[in-house]
């Protein structure tokens, strides 16, 4: 088929050109000992990458979840292979995979992960030097196999068997009852004898007919509830052991995110970014989503939440919440699912945590304009005003990586243009050119974490998202197709997370700023105020 | 006054009317002309304000006369006043002024406010979905601070108004065109007591 030609005649054509550039690649033959040497490619190419099956399991597999990561990273090439064609070439354990054929699909680098006791032990082979660069441990948690039929097996035993003692020990007492019930009158009996064992008989029977009764008024009694008690406990274990393989499932994606980072600084010498998450606003709901997409959910609940933002330790966020009387910034622990609302009347939004996560500088408004202030993110007061609008609003702040300047957006020269003041609020100066007379509208900016631009949106004539240089100012629009607003730095300062309309309905989308490459990663009509998170720790 | 004194001063007052003219904002920066376009809607807004004093005027009289008429009796609020009450202001594209239809809008809310002085008002600010959605909530506060300066200033007491924004979370119309944005540059009012 074509198809199955195609991006082997591709690869071919690539191998070629790796194995002829291959000379202007890094000098192997010195390699000396506790000197790591990266992978040798031309430098300024992507390198093509091959990554080896992990196991057989169905499934978004590990090496499905790696390969896309690398993909995403847009500074490595995947070769998707199918699996099945890889099994065959694999190298076992020990041994060297064969370069040459590799060289021939293509490949300056193979991937290989393999299952172990604790995770996945992880190869990286340099195809051109023909040797191994690296190989690490990583531990990987393990999601638990489905236990709901265990658990409703043992719940039942378990009941089954405290019925049968209690019944037991009913029977008991009951058996004694009717011995005495059985016991001939004291007296001794005057009447003929045939008489004596009638009334005997009669007692017998009552005794049996007693206890096969009040056994049976118990049983009839003990049924319902029990078998409601068990379908409870069941229920409750049931929710809780899927609960338990969710988080399981989300922290072993994450793990195996972690693997595809180092992998890719192996090969690149810059840590990758698929360790993220990115927040976004969705039906009133703040939701997070995986960085390749995947694990999307809701974090909050019903409601008007909007603009969220990340501490610096992604294990918070905040945000503002509107109401129909104001406009509160809350809190949210993501790890307990707890949030805290803050003080305060009126209009707060545009929440941020500062550089080092101590405090929250967010906006607060009333009639007269819209100004930023500074308070301690534990929530205690006084709050420090930051600027003095006159009027104007000033609102969406972003910190410099270093945590000494706001970059924020302020209407005081009537239409709004992005300023840079210092983290006290003196200093004030406007970024964005702006030309007086001219109306302009620029707002959303967000600060590079090189902390060398900001990007922001811009209106001409449609929203599109632009870049500012803070050195010499200049500015390059990003965008063009459809509407492109609320820019988000991905902390590699190269990935920007969008709002974009560019699939029809808004979604939030990735932007590769360097090579320009799109790609959506929600599937949310009207998705919007995206916040990407800084580098998450392992779980 | 020698006619060159006189004619340097009717060049300056033409030159002040000219710079008066301040042109109304439109959805694309045009270069600035004066024409009769601008006159006349400068002419509009004089009346305007001259409407505005006029409104104010007979209010303070009203309010004078039901202080003289003793402590103010809860008249019941008739279906006209509830309706001027209620009617909606609408705004240009990242604009809080208010146009000319507005100001009419809200001189007609005035007298309804000063005849029962046990009401209070909720005023929104809304704005249409374009822009930064965050950069709409500020817009819609000083949409709705706006309008509810101007109704301080026929004699409404400040305290007897609420503010409040929802930029562009609840529009009144849905959907991307310019009609749908002009209706929902809006701000509502809405009695929440003595009403």
């Amino acid at each position: 088929m074509n198809l199955d030609f195609y991006p082997l005649a591709a690869c071919v054509c690539l191998a070629v050109l790796v194995v002829s550039t291959n000379a202007c690649g890094q000098d192997t033959a010195s390699t000396r000992p506790g000197v790591r040497l990266g992978l040798s490619y031309p430098r300024g190419s992507v390198p093509r990458v091959i990554v080896l099956p992990v196991d057989t399991t169905a499934g978004d597999s590990v090496r499905t979840i790696i390969q896309r990561d690398l993909d995403y990273s847009d500074r490595v090439s995947p070769i998707p292979l199918d699996p099945s064609t890889l099994m065959g070439i694999a190298p076992a354990p020990g041994q060297d995979p064969n370069y040459e054929l590799f060289s021939k699909l293509g490949a300056a680098a193979i991937v290989q992960a393999r299952r172990n006791a604790t995770g996945l032990r992880v190869a990286l082979y340099d195809v051109g030097a023909k040797r191994r660069i690296e190989m690490r441990d990583f531990p990987v948690v393990t999601v638990p196999p489905v236990r709901d039929v265990a658990i409703r097996d043992s719940i039942t035993v378990e009941a089954t068997l405290r019925e049968k003692t209690s019944r037991d020990s009913l029977d008991r007492v009951l058996r004694t009852r009717a011995a005495i019930m059985r016991r001939p009158p004291v007296k001794k009996d005057p009447r003929p004898r045939r008489f004596v064992v009638r009334d005997s008989l009669r007692r017998d029977s009552a005794a049996a007919a007693y206890v096969r009764r009040t056994i049976g008024r118990w049983e009839e009694d003990r049924r319902d509830s029990v078998a409601h008690a068990t379908e409870t406990k069941v229920a409750t274990l049931v929710r809780a052991d899927s609960m338990a393989r969710v988080a399981a499932a989300d922290n072993e994606r994450m793990s195996i995110h972690h693997v595809s980072d180092e992998v890719e600084s192996w090969i690149t010498g810059k840590r990758g970014i698929a360790a993220t998450r990115i927040a976004y606003v969705h039906n009133g709901m703040i939701r997070i989503v995986d960085s390749d997409g995947e694990n999307d959910r809701a974090v909050t609940g019903r409601g008007t939440a909007m603009s969220p933002a990340w501490h610096p330790n992604g294990r918070r966020l905040v945000y503002s919440r509107m109401t129909n009387v104001g406009t509160q910034i809350e809190q949210l622990d993501l790890e307990t699912g707890n949030s805290r609302a803050m003080s305060g009347t009126g209009l707060n939004i545009t929440p941020v945590y500062s550089a080092d996560g101590r405090n929250i500088v967010y906006s607060n408004g009333d009639e007269s304009g819209t100004d930023l202030f500074m308070v301690s993110a534990d929530g205690s007061p006084p709050a420090e005003r930051l600027t003095f609008g006159m009027g104007s609003d000033n609102n969406s702040p972003t910190f410099s990586p270093d945590g000494r300047q706001i970059a924020f957006i302020s209407g005081r020269s009537r239409f709004p243009e992005v300023y840079t003041m210092d983290a006290d609020g003196t200093n004030m100066q406007l970024l964005t050119p702006f030309v007086p007379g001219v109306r302009t509208y620029r707002t959303a900016p967000d600060w590079s974490p090189d902390g060398r631009t900001v990007a922001y949106e811009q209106q001409n004539g449609d929203f599109q998202v632009w870049l500012i240089t803070l050195r010499d100012k200049e500015s390059r629009r990003l965008t063009s197709e459809g509407e492109n607003e609320g820019p988000s730095w991905a902390p590699d300062g190269r990935h920007l997370a969008l709002s974009s309309t560019r699939g029809g309905s808004k979604q939030i989308w990735v932007l590769d700023t360097e090579s320009g490459r799109f790609r959506q990663l929600t599937r949310n009509a009207g998705a919007r105020l995206s916040a990407w998170s800084p580098m998450l720790n392992s779980p | 006054m020698s006619i060159l004194a006189r004619t340097a001063t009717v060049t300056v007052v033409f030159a002040l009317i000219l710079a008066g003219c301040h042109k109304k904002p439109s959805e694309r920066p045009a270069p600035r002309r004066i024409n009769a376009d601008s006159l006349l809607r400068e002419q509009a807004r004089l009346d305007s304000i001259a409407r505005a004093d006029a409104a104010r005027a007979a209010a303070a009289a009203a309010a004078e006369a039901a202080a003289k008429a003793g402590p103010p009796t809860a008249a019941p609020v008739s279906q006209v006043e509830r309706a001027a009450l209620a009617a909606t202001i609408f705004f240009d594209l990242d604009e809080s002024a208010l146009t000319d239809e507005a100001r009419t809008a809200v001189e007609a809310k005035a007298p309804v406010l000063l005849r029962h002085p046990n009401m209070r008002i909720r005023i929104t600010g809304h704005t249409d979905s374009q822009g930064s959605d965050e950069y709409n909530l500020a817009l819609g506060l000083r949409r709705a601070a706006e309008t509810k300066r101007y109704l301080a200033a026929l004699g409404v007491d400040e305290a007897r108004m609420e503010i409040v924004t929802m930029g562009e979370e609840r529009p009144a119309v849905q959907g991307n065109t310019q009609e749908a944005y002009a209706l929902n540059r809006r701000c509502e009012f809405e009695i929440i007591e003595g009403g």
